[in-house]
């Protein structure tokens, strides 16, 4: 009794527990500064120089320059955090070359400021000629490091130039460093896709004067005309499991979506309407396709059932919304118009809310980085085309370098490791 | 022998009885009065129910619920006889208040600090929090942090822990009384819950 009688007293007596709840984040860039331990090598500011820009390029880190700093430690030892506070800096990554077997490995580490020590040390191992790269590892690990996800500096682009009536199908470092022309035709490339385990990719080519898919091995460059019809054959999209290929067709009459498996070459025909039906792309579980129809009379977006091809419309919003891919399994991307401008908008599945991503005017094809954080598409100003992006946490939109008089039709590979 | 057993079971009633109305009478001054302030939060509610449910044993007039506008009337009437201690009373209450208006300033400023110093990760899933109990000295320098429940997320949980590293010290601390400092401020919790 006198035991349930204190317990009764104590928490009567007892004050209420403060929780304070944080909810909101802030907008900054995370401040850091890159610096090579122990030493001041050429190759070590080329590293720098190349994470530097990728950090940048995601606009979610602000990166010092060197001229900016108030003290250069040599390593960690060397860190006079006082310095560092007054340039509000949040952690200074030390980058460390080692030439062994000829190829360059890269070790980092992250030395966090505030608590005055080191937090995280990795290797990335060096491949003959790859200290790009390398680099782009590095970069990717610092990314992962602060925000959890993977970063996307090691991915790859993929995309087509036109160059005075002659078009070619381009694969570069995401920096656009490093470019390797797949294709070189007089006539027009369009809707290249990577497959999931970045080994080959699709698109459509009108080298004979209609429009046909074809798919290649990027190790060998073999090409493979998937489906010899007389009819048009576009927007191939590879099932998550690279084992099938959705794609458009005109061979029944009108547009329709089918998908070839491309083993046995079997093909299933998904829709079946007199209306055209185009652009699929597959939900992350490989059990649905989403598309584009005018059935409505007004392009939209709907959505099949791949094994019961039940269609459901996803799209309400607006007269016009189109070339839609999947961000996760509860939200898409798509084209949408609103007023005169076609923008870059994301549809939420659950709440069916559209918000619209982009500020430029005539954006299409956009394609989402394999981390799910950045969208890139093409745009125009007046009669160039070029290529923008928008990074989805941090709202920060870029341009990439126009090098070419049109370059469009972007696809973001998958990681590739 | 039956008697034995009522004259105990009655002594217990009464003894639970004097307990019960003590503690109701003390904990409506010591008690903050239940307010929606945005992001802070008195972990009190269960206190508040548990004496709610004995009080009807009791049917004492006096209610939890200092929102109540028609109480002070009836309370005025009935201590109206005892009016220094009515006053005591009531200087208490206004004590306890504009010690909870402190209390209210202090955290939505402390808040608005930390919300500038997290920046969040781009993995938060829904429902993703992580609670960090502080220590604080008198004169508001972090002491400790402690992390009393993960995120079950290293990235998220480091991400929350540099903001507080970042912080260090809580300089509207150094103005409050020694009481609120401890009641509230000594210890307690801070959660990272993106909305």
């Amino acid at each position: 009794m006198k035991k349930i009688l204190l317990i009764f007293i104590i928490s009567f007596n007892f004050y209420a527990e403060l929780v304070l709840e944080i909810t909101e984040s802030a907008t900054k860039p995370i401040k850091i500064a890159i610096l090579e331990k122990n030493n001041n090598s050429l190759v070590g500011q080329e590293i720098i120089e190349i994470i530097s820009n990728d950090l940048k390029r995601t606009g979610e880190f602000e990166v010092l320059a060197f001229d900016e700093l108030l003290s250069v430690p040599l390593n960690e030892k060397e860190v006079i955090q006082r310095d560092w506070l007054l340039l509000d800096v949040d952690s200074i990554v030390f980058i460390e070359v080692q030439n062994e077997n000829t190829d360059l490995d890269i070790s980092y580490s992250i030395f966090d400021v505030s608590y005055n020590d080191t937090e995280d040390k990795r290797r990335v191992l060096g491949l003959p000629d790859s200290l790009r790269q390398s680099s782009h590892y590095v970069s990717d690990g610092i990314y992962k490091f602060f925000y959890g996800i993977d970063g996307i500096s090691s991915t790859r682009l993929m995309y087509v130039t036109r160059t005075s009536n002659i078009h070619r199908l381009i694969i570069s470092d995401s920096d656009g460093f490093n470019e390797q022309v797949l294709l070189k035709s007089n006539s027009s490339i369009i809707s290249p896709a990577w497959s999931n385990d970045a080994e080959q990719i699709a698109y459509v080519s009108f080298e004979n004067n209609r429009a046909q898919v074809f798919t290649q091995d990027l190790a060998s460059g073999k090409r493979e005309l998937i489906l010899s019809s007389k009819a048009s054959v576009s927007s191939p999209a590879w099932s998550p499991n690279d084992k099938e290929l959705a794609f458009a067709s005109t061979k029944d009459g009108n547009s329709e979506i089918y998908v070839i498996n491309l083993k046995d070459k079997k093909i299933i025909r998904l829709t079946e309407n007199i209306a055209i039906d185009t652009e699929p792309a597959w939900s992350p579980d490989g059990k649905k396709i989403i598309f584009t129809s005018d059935r409505s009379g007004s392009p939209q977006i709907y959505e099949i059932d791949v094994r019961t091809k039940l269609k459901r419309r996803l799209t309400t919003e607006g007269s016009y919304n189109a070339r839609a891919s999947f961000l996760n399994k509860n939200e898409i991307v798509l084209v949408h118009r609103s007023a005169m401008d076609f923008n870059i908008a994301s549809l939420n599945l659950n709440t069916r809310e559209l918000s619209v991503l982009t500020s430029t005017k005539n954006d299409e094809s956009p394609c989402i980085a394999p981390n799910g954080n950045v969208i890139i598409y093409s745009t125009k100003d007046g009669n160039l085309s070029y290529l923008a992006g928008i990074n989805l946490s941090s709202k920060v939109s870029f341009k990439l370098p126009a090098l070419y008089g049109e370059l469009k039709e972007p696809a973001w590979s998958p990681f590739i490791r | 022998m039956i008697r034995w057993f009522t004259a105990i079971i009655f002594s217990i009633i009464v003894h639970l009885g004097i307990i019960l109305g003590y503690s109701a009478f003390t904990s409506d001054n010591e008690r903050p009065p239940t307010r929606k302030i945005t992001n802070v939060n008195f972990l009190e509610t269960e206190e508040e129910k548990l004496v709610e449910v004995k009080q009807p044993k009791k049917n004492k007039p006096k209610k939890q619920n200092n929102k109540n506008i028609s109480e002070p009337k009836i309370e005025t009437k009935k201590e109206i006889k005892n009016l220094d201690q009515y006053l005591k009373d009531e200087e208490l209450q206004k004590e306890n208040s504009s010690k909870l208006d402190i209390v209210e300033q202090i955290s939505l400023k402390v808040i608005k600090d930390i919300e500038n110093l997290w920046v969040r990760p781009n993995n938060v899933s829904k429902g993703m929090f992580v609670d960090f109990t502080l220590k604080l000295n008198r004169v508001g320098l972090i002491e400790s942090i402690e992390m009393k429940r993960t995120s079950g997320d290293e990235t998220f949980d480091r991400a929350a822990l540099t903001a507080i590293r970042k912080y260090k010290q809580i300089n509207y601390i150094k103005n409050i009384d020694d009481e609120t400092f401890q009641s509230y401020f000594a210890n307690f919790t801070l959660r990272f819950k993106p909305e």
